[in-house]
């Protein structure tokens, strides 16, 4: 059979394909297990330093191993799935702590997953992502009473050049905000990159997002803040500053978290928090 | 065919008197990218080190039997899955840096090195020099990928694979915001192309 003979062609063609395709599935169900530990861990570490008290705190989280970082989670916080329209909690829908870790929402909007998301109209899209999950975590951090100290809410929103993702960590009042930090940006180092700078993320400890009529009043600001509702805007990143802004105007409104925290306000966390 | 080249030839041949990105200016997209950290660089050096021996060896092996009208598909092919493998390694075993480099270690797919190699060695060489040839022009790669990395992380953010060479203060007063921005490793390639030719006269293209 000569080489370049239609039959060998498709013979090598064929062979190669299938070991190939072998080889690749092999490894990624052999990997598997492990690289999903590693997304949820990643994940976890990143909430974890949301909900640092100090910085002496965080700088411990940033140390922890991955299995350390695991083991603290699990003893320190509920993960709570809601509804966002209803602001409902839903995690009695996940059989146990493990499938609701699964539930990756930022997977379910940009993958576009039947029946998880839903498309934002462009007039109320102010945070820029187009489509909205229906379900998202809130992680709720407890002391050991059961008290709770922090409200972590997952927030994301265009930037100048890219989505930037991170958490947000609200007071156990639900209005004063304790941290907001950023895992995941490609915005210009240097300028619009400042979000991960330390000086600045300091400045949004005690600001608080609601005025007394229950909107979102928080806003980044040109100049200097003058008030509980402003934070000083990155300087020469104007559009990055606004798409801060936007994001939280958008995730702490009606669309994002707004009916979950207006509920728990109302009526109190689950448990025993609601003796505060 | 010329006479057999020697082993060690292949192997030192590729990072001083044939550099790839020097010499050839291939695999310049990645060298911009990922070259903000010396850790980030290294990993994407090794990545496409391994990348490069292995799908040549790979192909070398096969060579006498791939039909001359599809081999650049299967050459595509055989790349392809060996860098899915080394993607699919790093995101089990190395979570954080294969974050940082996100699409990048994808990209070594449309790395124009991995292809030249196996177009222009592989295909007409025994394995084990294709191995040894793919090794010397990963580590071409990795020379050039490395130094650039070096220049950019001192002097952009005053350390080394991470770790701060200098107090916080120092760091705010002297980082040099544009080594962080692609252009850089434009003049800092370039640089190093211009050294490398002052020496190696016979690299100057005549004009």
């Amino acid at each position: 059979m000569s080489r370049d003979s239609a039959s060998n062609t498709f013979l090598v063609a064929g062979a190669v394909c299938g070991v190939c395709a072998l080889l690749v599935s092999l490894t990624f169900v052999v990997l598997k297990p492990i690289q999903e530990q590693n997304k949820t861990l990643d994940i976890q570490r990143n909430i974890l330093l949301a909900s640092a008290k100090d910085d002496a705190e965080r700088a411990d989280f940033k140390k922890m191993s991955g299995e350390e970082v695991g083991q603290f989670f699990n003893e320190n916080f509920e993960d709570m799935i809601i509804e966002l329209q209803s602001g409902e909690d839903v995690s009695s829908d996940y059989p146990d702590e493990e499938a609701k870790a699964k539930y990756i929402q930022i997977e379910a909007a940009e993958l576009m997953k039947k029946g998880e998301y839903r498309e934002i109209p462009d007039s109320e899209d102010l945070a820029k992502i187009k489509n909205q999950e229906l379900r998202s975590h809130v992680y709720i951090r407890k002391a050991e009473d059961g008290k709770v100290e922090r409200y972590i809410f997952p927030v994301r929103g265009k930037g100048l050049w890219s989505t930037l993702k991170g958490f947000i960590a609200l007071q156990s009042d639900l209005k004063t905000i304790a941290y907001l930090t950023y895992y995941s940006h490609g915005e210009t180092p240097g300028l619009g990159g400042e979000v991960d700078n330390e000086g600045w993320k300091e400045q949004w400890d005690g600001k608080v997002v609601y005025d007394d009529g229950g909107d979102v009043a928080i806003r980044v600001v040109k100049g200097s803040a003058s008030n509980e509702y402003q934070v000083d805007g990155l300087s020469g990143a104007t559009i990055t500053s606004r798409g801060v802004q936007n994001m939280l105007i958008y995730w702490m409104g009606p669309n994002g978290f707004g009916p979950f925290i207006k509920a728990q306000q109302k009526s109190g966390p689950s448990g025993v928090a609601a003796a505060q | 065919m010329a006479k057999k080249k020697s082993y060690t030839s292949i192997l030192f041949g590729p990072i001083l008197d044939n550099n790839p990105i020097a010499l050839q200016i291939l695999g310049i997209c990645s060298a911009l990218a990922v070259t903000t950290r010396m850790d980030k660089a290294l990993t994407m050096s090794i990545a496409v080190t391994l990348v490069t021996a292995c799908s040549s060896a790979a192909i070398s092996a096969i060579r006498k039997i791939i039909p001359g009208n599809i081999r650049i598909i299967v050459q595509m092919t055989i790349i392809a899955s060996m860098v899915i493998l080394v993607d699919q390694f790093l995101k089990a075993f190395l979570y954080d840096i294969s974050k940082e480099l996100s699409v990048f270690v994808g990209l070594i797919i449309t790395n124009c090195i991995v292809m030249g190699r196996a177009e222009g060695f592989a295909m007409s060489n025994e394995p084990a020099d294709s191995f040894i040839d793919g090794v010397g022009n990963g580590l071409g790669y990795s020379l050039v990928l490395m130094m650039v990395a070096l220049f950019r992380e001192v002097f952009g953010s005053w350390s080394m694979f991470g770790i701060a060479l200098t107090s916080e203060e120092f760091k705010k007063m002297f980082a040099n915001g544009m080594m962080l921005l692609s252009p850089s490793a434009f003049f800092l390639i370039g640089l190093f192309i211009w050294v490398l030719r002052t020496f190696k006269t016979q690299q100057i293209e005549k004009g």
